[in-house]
């Protein structure tokens, strides 16, 4: 029995209720699904947890500066030599106004992977002699309870109502496939109640089922599937297309003020009502510029 | 930038100082944050004395790439990776402490090797809110922690970290963490190294056309100073030769201002 979940982006956004924990995938200026990220603005989701698998750059910034978030688990908002530290993160944070769960990368990982296999916290071995167990609530040391000398962090589980994944291609099912740093995304899907996937294309089963090796995200918890070609932009999605530093530039640029922010929201998000008229403002000659060989 | 009486950037004396610790090594971690200067040391070692140097990181592996890129998670290391590496199992082999030597970076470092990534000022409420410590605390438990700081003052060597992101060995040692790289810290001035009876840092040399006393002004705490101290290894002619032909044909250590 098969079961289409393909949807526009703002039915699968509607999903979305304000307060909900929402997860979302990529790294480091790549695979982040920033097209959904965008509608998430559109839409005005508030008090949001926000739990980005690892850095975050464009979708932070956006949620963040749209005043989507409420609370977030945090590693990195920034967009690496670029700008490290993102301009609207960075003003929230130094005006006392974002709560974070302050975490290291791999602890972050701890937290989602103890969601996706029932545990209520699960250990890491980086922590112990840092300040995060002193700002996070998250954590805590504890110590081997076999009685060896290493303490440990216990990270305490996070469940993801939802995680919004970005891949290349997926079936109507929701049974996708990626390259690049897929991993985060492969965590955070097995540790959410229900996924949301991004795909450059939507494909028929058959192409799946070619390849059944390279699925990375299987369809069971996915409960929409939304096709978005440049999906990713300006991040990269591994094997289409590359990120643009041009556009990176120029958001850094702009969102150095609220003012300089909003004016980039109105250009890029609520002037544009859906993703190809998104395409459309940043230009053919741009995106195909972005393409990357297979 | 180099000067008019040298024949080479502080990109790439540090380069050429870390490349020099890596004799006999194996396996090295290169955060993607910012990689030109650990990517240049490896290409460099591999070169002169460390043949089986292979580099992992988060995302495309390929102990066959010896040039320099932003990051090594760039889009141009992918086109010809043995493979890419996913983070979690990055994180598993950094955590098993398979890392001969890691990378870190660091806004401010105390005299007991804390460094800090996290905040200025106090964490509510930051001065400067820096990036944060990435994977930072997992790289350091390697077998070693190269620390590249491209600014050397007293608002970076302070007395006290105002947040610790990877701890030194004290901290780590009241913490019940044993683990953790020996801490080898190179600036614009000087290299750096831990005490390991007082697990305190010192000079280990300082680079030539600098001074003990302009050291001892610009690090904000008493740095305990080797006397006579010795002086860092300029680069060699070919170091410098195989640096600009092979490895940053580009000039990515002569033109871009390091980031600290």
């Amino acid at each position: 029995m098969s079961r289409s979940k393909i949807m526009s982006m703002q039915e699968a956004i509607g999903l979305i209720h304000d307060g909900d924990t929402v997860a979302t995938g990529g790294t480091m200026l790549q695979g982040e699904p920033v097209a959904l990220e965008r509608e998430i603005v559109r839409q005005k989701k508030r008090d949001l947890f926000y739990v980005p698998m690892a850095s975050t750059s464009m979708g932070g910034e956006l949620l963040i500066g749209a005043g989507c978030v409420g609370k977030m688990a945090l590693t990195v908002v920034g967009f690496m030599r670029y700008c490290p530290v993102g301009p609207r993160f960075r003003d929230a944070m130094q005006a006392g106004k974002l709560q974070v769960y302050e975490t290291e990368q791999s602890q972050k990982l701890s937290s989602l992977r103890a969601a996706g296999r029932g545990l209520p916290f699960m250990p890491n071995i980086v922590g112990p002699g840092t300040d995060y167990p002193k700002v996070n609530p998250f954590m805590k040391v504890i110590p081997d309870p076999f009685g060896g000398e290493d303490n440990v962090v216990a990270m305490k589980s996070i469940e993801p109502d939802f995680m919004i994944v970005a891949t290349a291609v997926s079936d109507a099912e929701g049974n996708a496939q990626h390259g690049g740093i897929y991993s985060y995304d492969v965590v955070g899907s097995r540790a959410a109640k229900k996924v949301i996937v991004l795909a450059e294309d939507i494909v028929r089963p058959e192409y799946i089922k070619a390849n059944p090796h390279k699925t990375t995200i299987l369809g069971y918890n996915v409960v929409a599937v939304v096709e978005a070609p440049f999906g990713a932009h300006p991040t990269s999605n591994h094997g289409n297309y590359r990120y643009d530093a041009e556009h990176i530039k120029e958001y850094v640029r702009a969102a150095r003020t609220p003012e300089g922010f909003a004016d980039y929201a109105q250009t890029y998000v609520h002037s544009v009502p859906d993703h190809v008229a998104y395409l459309e403002r940043i230009g053919l000659r741009r995106l195909l510029e972005l393409k990357t060989r297979r | 930038m180099a000067s008019a009486e040298q024949r080479y950037t502080v990109a790439e004396l540090m380069a050429c100082v870390f490349a020099r610790e890596m004799r006999g090594m194996h396996l090295v971690n290169i955060p993607g944050m910012r990689s030109e200067v650990p990517l240049a040391a490896v290409g460099l070692a591999v070169r002169l004395h460390a043949p089986d140097l292979e580099v992992f990181n988060v995302g495309p592996v390929s102990g066959r790439q010896l040039f320099i890129t932003g990051s090594t998670m760039d889009y141009e290391r992918a086109v010809d990776a043995e493979g890419i590496m996913q983070g979690e199992r990055i994180y598993d082999m950094l955590h098993k402490g398979l890392m001969d030597c890691s990378f870190g970076g660091a806004m401010q470092i105390d005299q007991y090797g804390n460094t800090n990534l996290v905040c200025i000022g106090d964490y509510g409420h930051p001065r400067v809110r820096g990036p944060g410590a990435a994977g930072t605390i997992s790289t350091s438990m390697g077998k070693r922690l190269f620390i590249w700081i491209n600014e050397h003052s007293p608002r970076v060597f302070v007395e006290k970290v105002d947040f610790i992101s990877v701890p030194g060995p004290l901290a780590r040692k009241a913490a019940g963490a044993r683990r953790g790289g020996e801490i080898m810290v190179v600036t614009p001035l000087a290299v750096l190294d831990m005490n390991p009876a007082k697990q305190t840092l010192r000079v280990k040399s300082i680079h030539p056309g600098a001074t003990a006393d302009e050291v001892r002004a610009k690090t904000g705490f008493a740095i305990e100073m080797p006397n006579p101290v010795p002086r860092t290894q300029p680069p060699s002619d070919e170091e410098v030769s195989i640096l600009r032909t092979h490895i940053d044909p580009q000039g990515i250590l002569r033109n871009e201002e390091p980031n600290g």
